[in-house]
């Protein structure tokens, strides 16, 4: 008895430092594994829609150089498949961001369907990047 | 008979005028539609062409947007329906329906009467 008191009253402190510091590293941890976890649901949800972002691209694409569709109609359907994709960042590549941004600066550089004929270009070669980056399967990486 | 070809026909009547589509009358105030609704008489049948959202997962966060055709007959039952899963190249549907939007809208039509008879020099 006279021996636990005297370990307690010695090293007292150092257990309640280290319980502590303990729960400080299992806080950390546990929040890392959330974040784990929640980017990991995320890739998850992107793999299973990337197929289909890809084909809403391509069908905007053929829409813009086959059907001369070129209005603030397609530019909402672009903006829709930028922001899904922009929902999941841990799982795009530098070349999509890349892509997305100059696209952005596109539309943004003249609204209306007056856009001029280098901002097509630039919004269809981008989106063919984009395309093109979805369609390889390593898209993300573990 | 099969869907692709079929959207595909659907693109290029519509592109060559063959086809004429127009809104659907009981579309334009419905609360459940929120993108225009059109369609297309042939006969007693006709075909109603549909833009919808859809929530892409079970949070309901991300939302797709997507395009479906009706086949109805001359009671307006639905016959039969074609979905974008039902295709291989599904990207042709959203196609189709830009198509016909701007079509049926005239946006052309406008912008050409605006500069009607006026020659670049």
């Amino acid at each position: 008895m006279e021996a636990i008191k005297y370990t307690l009253n010695e090293y007292g402190g150092i257990i309640s430092l280290l319980g502590l510091l303990m729960s400080v590293f299992i806080y950390i941890r546990a929040g890392r594994v959330k974040k784990i976890v929640q980017e990991k649901l995320s890739k998850n949800v992107f793999v299973e829609k990337k197929g289909d972002i890809g084909k809403a691209l391509k069908g905007i694409i053929k829409s813009i150089n086959e059907d001369d569709i070129y209005d603030n109609n397609i530019f909402s359907d672009i903006k829709v498949q930028i922001t899904m994709i922009e929902k999941f960042p841990s799982a795009t590549n530098k070349k999509i961001k890349k892509a997305i941004k100059k696209i952005n600066q596109a539309l943004s550089s003249s609204p209306n369907f007056n856009n001029s004929i280098e901002d097509k270009q630039k919004i269809t070669h981008n989106l063919s990047i984009i395309f093109g980056e979805l369609k390889v399967d390593d898209v993300y990486t573990d | 008979m099969n869907y692709d070809e079929f959207i595909l026909k659907l693109i290029e009547g519509t592109k060559s005028k063959k086809i004429h589509w127009e809104i659907l009358k009981n579309s334009r105030n419905s609360p459940f539609e929120d993108y225009q609704v059109f369609h297309t008489q042939n006969g007693d049948n006709s075909l109603v062409l549909r833009k919808y959202d859809t929530f892409a997962d079970i949070y309901e966060e991300v939302i797709t947007i997507e395009a479906n055709i009706t086949i109805l007959n001359e009671n307006e039952k639905i016959l039969s329906e074609i979905r974008e899963d039902d295709l291989n190249k599904k990207e042709n549907l959203m196609r189709l329906y830009r198509i016909v939007e701007r079509s049926v809208n005239k946006v052309d039509d406008i912008l050409a009467s605006f500069v009607d008879g006026i020659n670049i020099r």
